[in-house]
């Protein structure tokens, strides 16, 4: 029964790809699932969940009944299990296999991922109104979540890449869902770009691996013996090529899942189908990219590269963290946060906590999901507040007001209006926070910095710091968005939405609580009880053997204090500075205490630089686009060299010209002048003529053919 | 006695070429099905033999004919194909036949030449990739200018005869180095036969000649790949041929040239290769200024056609960067790590020319179908035709993330062998290729997928123009159907290639 489910598993990739097909090129078909009234009240309107969405959550749910059978495959074998396997093409004396590869990691990141992509297909539904949109919308939703099941399922690095590809192509054609809007596009573009340079480094070690070991397989490539000789074989100077290897991997993921994603860029929501590509987003690329770090992992430990990725990941922990600090805007908040996430994932696979890093991007793509579908959810509730103040009961001398869903500073104390929604963004703040025993976060941040604290004190406290800005930073939008008092008429008319919403967010606002307590039932510290839970051992038996590097999954007690101090101390700050009393308004705008109180400090700059205003992400997209255009500006420039060589060939043509006819230097002429000289030079060497010298070449080279022909003496 | 299937499968067209001489001129509905026949019946031919070779094991020559031809000179006729040629052999047959069916419907003038010249340039293509004497080579490769210098000076566009004539002077500038070249090593080897000149290693005693005529050949194909700095033909040709021209033009011919590189300079002159390969890195400094100068010019390039031309200068530099990474497995002998990396190379080299022909004549066809339709390359004039041209939309994009080497199409296996190929052999080189890659993705999708179908609509232009037409579909669909396939599962190509690939590599490194 077992290697049965198992043999199934390249299934659960190709139903999201055959769903997208059916959504495709299926007829255009809407069900009906009941009638209502208009608000006027006269007429009885249809309301129609459209059939592409039906097909997606269909197609999801069945690949996440799948992913569970896999799952408990998996528990009943642990281990890793390769039962598929055949022959792809053969290059040079190799042949290429592509197989299945299942083991826990990847079994619970197939049941984290289909289960996300199913509560976003449901949870959409009630976002996406007019059926072409939602056929476009769907089939890039489970192109996206077909390509990071496959990322998960493959058993070699070469398959990997190539979902790894087809990922990005799927958040490119986002491009679609918004044909006409050109900066929308342009974002999306740019992304590629970014993305591209980190796939053209991942494809460089690829290349590297293929080249030094023959196979691509994770079996080949992964296993003690090679990588033990990967690590003692130089490459690069001082550098092995298992270093070089690891730090092209590591280019590649920060690549995939560190840029933020497009639609966080844009201004105004398109079509409101934001936090649900925020959603997918989370779910799909930060995984998918996280997770080659962690299938690299046994390549990893053995490289010079394990400082540099604890490194990398403690400052993008700390960079997401101070820019989530200072966010309005609900969205680029989490976007934020997503990637101090990360960071912290990649901070504990730097230090060798295997087991700490996954769970911690589990628990992760868990929690962030509920507060992505309860940012949506408040969004939704806000607009239709605005639509109810700008309806026909407001005076016509009253100024509209054109709102900013998104923006945290027109809200305020919504708790009572949208109770749902607060309670489900409230547990997703705590999580987030890794509050001490209430949330799961807590467990893993504190094995991450329990970890470098014996190691690399430094970014022991540069992450402990962070951890405390991310609970300053989830306190501080639940202090924003639901205390206090309403600031603005939304806000005020705001209404907690229908069930078709809040009922798939509460039920996973319990699901995400409850897991992160599965997660720690026997590490619960009552008494100081630090045994390693059931997670570690289950995960690690995804690791092949000779791993001596692997942190155990302990809990140190200075790191654990300070971090439980650090985190109280952020949450207690954020509940100070924005819950204790209502804002102050100035004129139309209000006033952000945070940036009062650093205003105060005499540090402006500091932040309006994290609110973006003169962000470091920003500076380096207008670094690319200047990089860009000095790269035309260089052709530019290549052209004006050639321009010169021009003249130079037409000298030489002329010179030419006079002594032997004009084939050389009307060959030397055109191999200089570049396109734009070349027509103008042209004409005017052919009012010299030229041409009859083209034609005297011709009869030369003709004869020297036939006499070369004829006195060839064998 | 067996059917001499090369023979056939060489003078078929050309016998179409003859039949098609016959009928009245005024009959002009049934020359072009004559062509189209005639082609469609060559590349059945060309499956078959490509079927044969695979199945009775790609690594050596099969089907070889072998007959007098001028014994007095030592010439013979001889015909072979091995893994490295019968996919070439299809990819030819298949590219004439797209052409002359997209022909059939466009072509409006002078029918008849047109088709008898298509046909004729078929022969000359075959025939470069069967012969196995180095004057049949040499002929056939001669005879392939004629076809393709009248074709763009006649049917071409505005600036016709400069490009035409642009494109004689070097190509056969390139042929006459060439020949001196192949005659220079009749002297030293005594045989015209490219096999027995290879094994005989020309030139081993003194090395200024190898030099020389080493040099001689390698600018000969050079031209022809075209390598930077001996590219600025092809734009101009590419431009102003015809659609149908520039798809036979792009997608084929420019493989003579590297397949003219695998099959006489390599094999015969493995140790100047290398020389100025790693040692006096020429070669491979020329093919990464193909990669990054193409790509550049291709940002700054707001002509459709020669955007699309300078693009072809850069996929074409990766063949030769994988020719150079193969060349650099000379000197480690018996490691069978570089063996197989040189393997990579040329196993890349030979596949990106494949996937080249494939992606750049879709494309080609593709940009031809609009430029047509709104009689203007100007890229700056378009904008948002999605909208109103979904179909040709989705085959673009399709083609141009073939273009940028996604993973899933075909364009991603020669960029991957490549660069395995030179990662292991010449490092520096890798790193610098590799950037390449970035700068095709920002022209490819800014250029040809945003600046033709995204953004606004100009209505007022554009809104009449209507989406593909039944042929124009038949004949873009073939090319994107082989992308998608070959890009999943690239072995009945990678393996053919392979087989011959391997005993190359075996020949010239281990002697």
């Amino acid at each position: 029964m077992v290697p049965f489910i198992f043999r199934l598993a390249w299934l659960i990739p190709a139903i999201p790809y055959l769903a997208a097909l059916l959504i495709g090129s299926g007829p255009k078909v809407s069900v009906l699932i009941r009638t209502r009234r208009t608000p006027s009240g006269r007429k009885r309107k249809l309301t129609f969940v459209q059939a592409p969405a039906l097909v997606a959550i269909a197609g999801m749910a069945f690949a996440l009944l799948l992913s569970l059978a896999v799952l408990w495959g998996t528990v009943a074998q642990p281990g890793v299990h390769e039962p598929l396997s055949v022959a792809w093409f053969s290059l040079g004396t190799e042949v290429m296999q592509v197989g299945i590869h299942v083991d826990p990691t990847a079994a619970l990141m197939l049941v984290m991922v289909t289960l996300v992509c199913l509560i976003a297909s449901i949870y959409s539904v009630s976002y996406i109104r007019d059926e072409p949109q939602a056929r476009r919308f769907f089939i890039t939703a489970l192109f996206s979540a077909g390509a990071v099941l496959g990322v998960l399922v493959t058993d070699n690095l070469l398959v990997l890449f190539l979902f790894w590809q087809l990922l990005g192509v799927g958040s490119y054609l986002l491009t679609d869902l918004w044909r006409e809007r050109r900066e929308a596009q342009r974002s999306v573009l740019r992304r590629f770009i970014v993305t591209r340079v980190g796939d053209s480094m991942l494809l460089f070690g690829l290349a590297l691996l293929y080249a030094e070991v023959g196979s691509l397989a994770y079996r080949d490539l992964f296993s003690a013996a090679t990588v033990a000789r990967l690590a003692t074989t130089p490459y690069l100077g001082p550098l092995s090529v298992a270093t070089v290897a690891a730090l092209m991997l590591l280019g590649g993921t920060i690549g995939k899942s560190a840029p933020l994603p497009p639609h966080i860029r844009l201004p105004g929501a398109p079509e409101g189908a934001t936090p649900v590509a925020a959603l997918i987003h989370g779910a799909t690329t930060v995984s998918a990219g996280a997770y080659l770090m962690i299938r690299a992992f046994p390549l990893l430990t053995q490289s010079g590269a394990m400082a540099v990725i604890a490194l990398v990941g403690t400052a993008m922990a700390l960079y997401g963290a101070l820019r989530a600090a200072v966010q309005s805007n609900i969205e680029r908040l989490l976007a934020f946060s997503t990637m101090s996430q990360l960071g912290f994932v990649l901070a504990a696979l730097g230090i060798g906590a295997y087991a700490a890093g996954l769970f911690q991007l589990i628990m992760h793509a868990f929690f962030k999901a509920l507060l992505s579908m309860a940012a949506g959810s408040i969004m939704q509730g806000l607009e239709r507040g605005h639509r109810h103040t700008s309806g026909h009961a407001v005076p016509l001398h009253v100024k509209r007001e054109r709102i900013d869903a998104a923006d945290m500073l027109k809200m305020g104390g919504l708790a009572f209006r949208m109770p749902l929604t607060a309670i489900s963004f409230l547990a997703g703040s705590l999580a987030l926070s890794s509050l001490p025993l209430a949330s799961a976060g807590f467990w893993s941040l504190g094995e991450i910095s329990g970890g470098l604290w014996s190691t690399l004190l430094p970014p022991a406290w540069a992450l402990a710091l962070a951890a405390g800005l991310t609970a300053f930073s989830a306190m501080r939008p639940v202090a924003l968005i639901f205390l206090t008092a309403p600031r603005s008429r939304a806000a005020t008319y705001a209404r907690e939405n229908k069930l078709a919403m809040t009922l798939p967010m509460g039920v996973w606002a319990l699901l995400a609580t409850g897991l992160g307590w599965l997660g720690i039932p026997r590490g619960f510290p009552l008494l100081g009880r630090l045994s390693p839970n059931w997670f570690g051992p289950f995960v690690s038996t995804s690791l092949g053997e000779g791993l001596e590097r692997i942190v155990p999954m302990t809990l140190a007690w200075q790191p654990a204090i300070v971090g439980v101090l650090l985190t109280l101390g952020g949450l207690a700050a954020g509940w100070w500075l924005y819950g204790r009393k209502s804002l102050s308004i100035q004129g139309d705008a209000t006033v952000d205490p945070l940036h009062a109180a650093l205003d105060r400090m005499g540090l402006p700059r500091l932040g309006e630089s994290l609110l973006g205003k003169f962000g470091l992400a920003d500076r380096a997209g207008a670094l690319g686009s200047r990089t860009l255009r000095a790269a035309v500006g260089l052709e530019g420039l290549i052209e004006g060299g050639v321009l010169s060589l021009a003249l130079i060939g037409r000298g030489l043509s002329e010179l030419c010209g006079l002594i032997a006819g004009g084939w050389v230097g009307r060959g030397l002429q055109s191999l200089a002048s570049p396109p734009a000289v070349r027509d103008r030079d042209v004409r005017r060497l052919q009012r010299r003529g030229v041409e009859n010298h083209l034609w005297t070449t011709f009869v030369v080279v003709a004869l020297l053919i036939a006499i070369l022909v004829l006195f060839q003496r064998v | 006695m067996n059917l001499p299937i090369l023979s056939v499968t060489l003078f078929m067209p050309l016998m179409g070429a003859v039949i098609v001489l016959l009928v009245d001129q005024r009959q002009s509905r049934m020359v072009r099905w004559i062509g189209v026949v005639f082609a469609v019946a060559t590349l059945a031919l060309a499956g078959m033999i490509w079927a044969a070779t695979a199945a009775a094991g790609a690594s050596e020559m099969r089907l070889v004919e072998h007959m007098p031809w001028i014994p007095q000179l030592d010439l013979w006729y001889t015909l072979g194909v091995d893994g490295l040629s019968a996919p070439m052999i299809f990819l030819s047959g298949l590219l004439t036949t797209v052409a002359l069916f997209y022909s059939a419907f466009t072509v409006k003038e002078r029918v008849k030449e047109y088709t008898f010249l298509f046909l004729l340039l078929e022969t000359a293509m075959l025939g470069v990739f069967m012969a196995l004497d180095m004057i049949l080579f040499y002929v056939f490769w001669v005879v392939g200018l004629v076809p393709i210098f009248l074709l763009i000076g006649v049917w071409g566009g505005k600036r016709r005869e400069r490009a035409a004539i642009k494109f004689f002077v070097y190509t056969l500038a390139g042929s006459v180095v060439g020949l001196l070249g192949l005659l220079a090593v009749y002297h030293s080897t005594g045989t015209f036969n490219v096999l027995d000149a290879a094994a005989a290693r020309p030139f081993s005693a003194s090395p200024t000649w190898a030099t020389v005529v080493f040099w001689a050949l390698f600018v000969a194909f050079a031209i022809r790949i075209p390598v930077f700095p001996f590219h600025t033909w092809l734009p101009d040709a590419l431009t102003e041929a015809p659609t149908a021209g520039s798809v036979v033009l792009a997608g084929a011919l420019l493989n003579l040239g590297g397949y003219g590189i695998m099959r006489i300079v390599l094999p015969f002159f493995p140790e100047r290769f290398y020389t100025y390969a790693v040692e006096v890195p020429i070669i491979t400094i020329m093919a990464l200024m193909s990669i990054v100068y193409g790509a550049l010019v291709c940002m700054a390039q707001w002509d459709l056609k020669r955007l699309l031309a300078y693009s072809s200068v850069a996929h074409m530099g990766y063949v030769t960067l994988g020719l150079a990474a193969a060349s650099a497995a000379w000197l480690q002998g018996g490691d069978s790590s570089a063996l197989n990396a040189a393997a990579s190379g040329l196993n890349g080299a030979a596949l990106q020319q494949f996937s080249h022909g494939i992606v750049m004549s879709a494309m080609f066809l593709l940009v031809g179908m609009i430029s047509e339709r709104a009689r203007t390359r100007d890229l700056k004039a378009f904008g948002g035709l999605a909208s109103v041209m979904p179909a040709t939309y989705g085959l673009t994009l399709v083609t141009a993330f073939a273009l940028l080497g996604l993973p899933g199409l075909i364009g991603f296996w020669s960029e991957l062998f490549v660069f395995r190929g030179a990662v292991r052999l010449l490092p520096a080189a890798a790193v610098i290729g590799v950037i390449g890659m970035v700068f095709t993705a920002g022209y490819t999708l800014w250029k040809l997928v945003h600046c033709l179908f995204l953004g606004s609509l100009d209505r007022d232009r554009w809104a009449g123009l209507g989406d593909l037409l039944w042929w124009e579909k038949v004949s873009v669909w073939p090319l994107v159907i082989l992308m998608i396939v070959l890009g999943i599962y690239p072995a009945p190509l990678v393996n053919t290639f392979n087989a011959a690939v391997n005993v190359m590599v075996q020949a010239f490194v281990l002697r």
